[in-house]
């Protein structure tokens, strides 16, 4: 039987209608077309934004935010928050430049930050997970704590790397045959091992188990409190690491590095559909909410747009983002 | 005897086309400037001068802002470097952008920091900050000798955080002790550089020791928040003196104006270190040599219509009168810096 062509063509129009439906209900899918328009608008609007150049001066850029995103995504992903990574960050550089400055390597430095990164997180974990108390909270302290400790103990001043380690600023500033940064690299792969992690490893899906629904997932036999705990070990040892690299950039453990990063981490997490609730979202989505952020900066600042504007529109930009997700929630 | 005089002419005038090419091919084309914190009036005026100076040039400015965020400095510097800015010019947030200092080099960059050093800069435009305050100190001992019976305590609203700033305070009690030997700080204390916690800090120190009769300032604003403490407390400003530094915006004219006791300000003219902040962007484009630190004029202004000389005022801008400040003559040298070199 022959079908006539009207009829044909609605059929058609319906398939495009329910492909749509399909490709838009994939959070990922939404994102990257946002990304691909961002890029588009500010290719056509300056000469110098599409460029490799330039495209891997943003990789660099938003690879610290990256890292520590990934961290944030893992928490948020298992029902709590950690707000204390932009003074981790901060503080990270303390001890990787004062054992360099004392005669220490560059190894031994990162394992001073990576100490200092993972004590913060036991602590964040075991207050949150195995105490109870709100991780909002227990996190806003040792925001607080963290900063307050960085400007004692460096007297409100940036500590330099006074051995100029070539091996320590190649981290934060060197370039695979002198285009890709290596910080990028570095956040590419720790995103590719944790989305492995994330979806094919039973960790990964024990943590959107219990932020999905805590008391269901004890209830099923899962360890929430462990899950959770390790997850603010996560979250810290990558703040560290985004901390590390943050160093090496500004060559020197700055007293205020770090200062409003987790609200561009998180703001970035949430751009990224990650539910604040828990359990639903994505580290790919994480990923393309850092670069749609900083495309948006990086073309923000190359149209002349003052500082002001861009914090209006990255603000209405992310609850734009927000509200379009609720409503496909609901809408389920 | 026309003939000759026609066709010389007409070779000079030749020549004279031949050579705007060949001046125009050594002003670069971009100058990028990286501020701090576009937000506060200084740099608003410091932006302002480069802006005038680039456009009297035919030179491209474009200002990114790090606002206090050094990280987002170096990546705006990046951004500005990939765009292929011909020379950069920073205010640094502090010493994070060194790494960026020799990522420039290597590049082949030129970079002018303006407002404060770092290590392996090129060069720095700056006031002299203990000279600014000095020079304020010298006037304010005048002051003192002429209406306050020669007695001079002193409350300095101080910012002890920033070595500049610390100058600057060590500078004016070294000038004020020229004249008046015997000069005493009665209060040193910090007010953070705004006028929030200048009025708070003031307000606490003066409910400790209200015995003085100077107050200065390391910034506008902290010469203002000391003088509203001042006022709050009930006293007169009749046997007052308020010194200010910066003259950053239209608040140093204002309280000269109203404020009885604000006599004396220490400007530091923010639009002439943006105009040469320029100026050097070319010096080093064209390869020329530049000293570390290239020294901005400043100058005690004093009494209620001092500021006229250097500025004049519409509605709710003020414009610097360059002849007067281009007149000034820095220093070569500052008496005392804290520049790393």
């Amino acid at each position: 039987m022959q079908r006539s062509p009207s009829l044909s063509a609605t059929a058609g129009d319906m398939g495009a209608v329910a492909f749509c439906n399909a490709l838009f209900r994939r959070n990922e899918m939404v994102l990257l077309l946002c990304l691909a328009m961002v890029i588009v608008f500010f290719s056509l609007a300056s000469g110098s934004f599409f460029t490799i150049r330039n495209f891997a001066n943003v990789f660099g850029q938003a690879s610290l935010a990256m890292i520590a995103g990934i961290g944030v995504g893992v928490i948020v992903l298992a029902g709590e928050i950690d707000i204390s990574i932009g003074s981790l960050a901060g503080a990270a550089g303390i001890p990787l430049v004062v054992i360099m400055n004392n005669g220490g390597s560059l190894e031994l430095g990162i394992a001073g930050a990576l100490a200092l990164a993972l004590t913060v997180g036991l602590v964040n974990g075991y207050l949150a997970a195995y105490l109870g108390i709100n991780s909002l909270i227990v996190t806003l302290g040792s925001m607080f704590v963290i900063r307050g400790l960085i400007y004692l103990y460096t007297g409100q001043k940036a500590i330099p790397d006074e051995q100029s380690l070539e091996s320590f600023y190649q981290i934060g500033n060197g370039r695979l045959l002198g285009t890709v940064p290596y910080s990028a690299l570095t956040a590419f792969a720790l995103l590719m091992g944790f989305m492995y992690l994330m979806r094919h490893r039973p960790f990964g899906r024990n943590i959107y188990a219990v932020g999905g629904n805590p008391e269901v997932a004890r209830l099923a036999g899962f360890n929430v409190k462990g899950i959770k705990f390790i997850c603010f070990v996560i979250s810290a040892v990558l703040a560290g690491i985004s901390g590390i690299l943050l160093s090496s950039r500004l060559g020197s453990a700055v007293h205020v590095a770090g200062l409003g990063f987790e609200f561009q981490v998180v703001a970035a997490v949430v751009l990224g559909g990650v539910s604040l609730a828990g359990g639903v979202g994505s580290l790919f989505g994480v990923a393309l909410g850092v670069l749609i952020l900083s495309f948006l900066s990086n073309g923000f600042g190359m149209l002349d747009v003052p500082t002001e504007w861009q914090e209006v529109a990255t603000g209405i930009i992310i609850i734009t983002a927000v509200a379009f997700d609720e409503y496909k929630r609901q809408r389920k | 005897m026309t003939k000759p005089l026609g066709q010389l002419l007409a070779i000079l005038a030749t020549l004279a086309v031949m050579m705007v090419p060949a001046w125009a091919a050594n002003m670069p084309r971009r100058i990028g400037y990286v501020t701090n914190y576009a937000t506060h009036e200084w740099y608003q005026n410091v932006i302002k001068g480069m802006k005038a100076r680039a456009a009297e040039l035919g030179i491209a400015f474009e200002v990114r802002d790090a606002n206090l965020d050094v990280n987002k400095e170096v990546s705006a510097a990046e951004d500005f470097m990939s765009q292929g800015v011909d020379v950069l010019i920073i205010t640094p947030v502090n010493e994070g952008i060194v790494p960026l200092v020799r990522r420039a080099k290597e590049q082949g960059i030129p970079l002018v920091l303006e407002g404060s050093p770092v290590k392996r800069m090129t060069t720095m435009v700056a006031t002299c900050d203990y000279d600014t305050g000095y020079l304020a100190g010298v006037e304010a001992g005048n002051y003192a000798m002429n209406h306050l019976g020669g007695m001079a305590k002193v409350m300095n609203v101080g910012l002890p955080l920033l070595s500049a700033t610390v100058l600057r305070a060590h500078g004016f009690m070294d000038g004020l002790r020229t004249i008046v030997p015997n000069a005493r700080l009665a209060n040193d204390i910090d007010g953070g550089g705004n006028p929030d916690t200048a009025l708070a800090a003031s307000t606490a120190a003066l409910a400790r020791n209200a015995d003085i009769n100077i107050i200065y300032g390391i910034n506008d604003s902290s010469a203002q928040g000391g003088l509203q403490a001042w006022k709050a407390s009930g006293r007169s400003q009749k046997n007052l003196l308020v010194v200010g530094t910066g003259g950053e915006g239209l608040g140093f004219i204002h309280s000269m104006n109203t404020e009885p006791a604000y006599k004396i300000e220490a400007a530091m003219f923010p639009e002439k270190e943006g105009f040469t902040a320029i100026d050097t962007a070319v010096k080093l484009f064209n390869k020329q040599s530049v000293p570390l630190h290239i020294v901005s004029p400043s100058a005690a202004i004093v009494g209620a219509d001092g500021w006229k000389k250097y500025y004049s005022v519409g509605e709710n801008v003020r414009t610097i009168k360059w002849d007067a400040v281009n007149r000034l003559t820095p220093p070569a040298n500052c008496m005392k810096t804290s520049a790393p070199f």
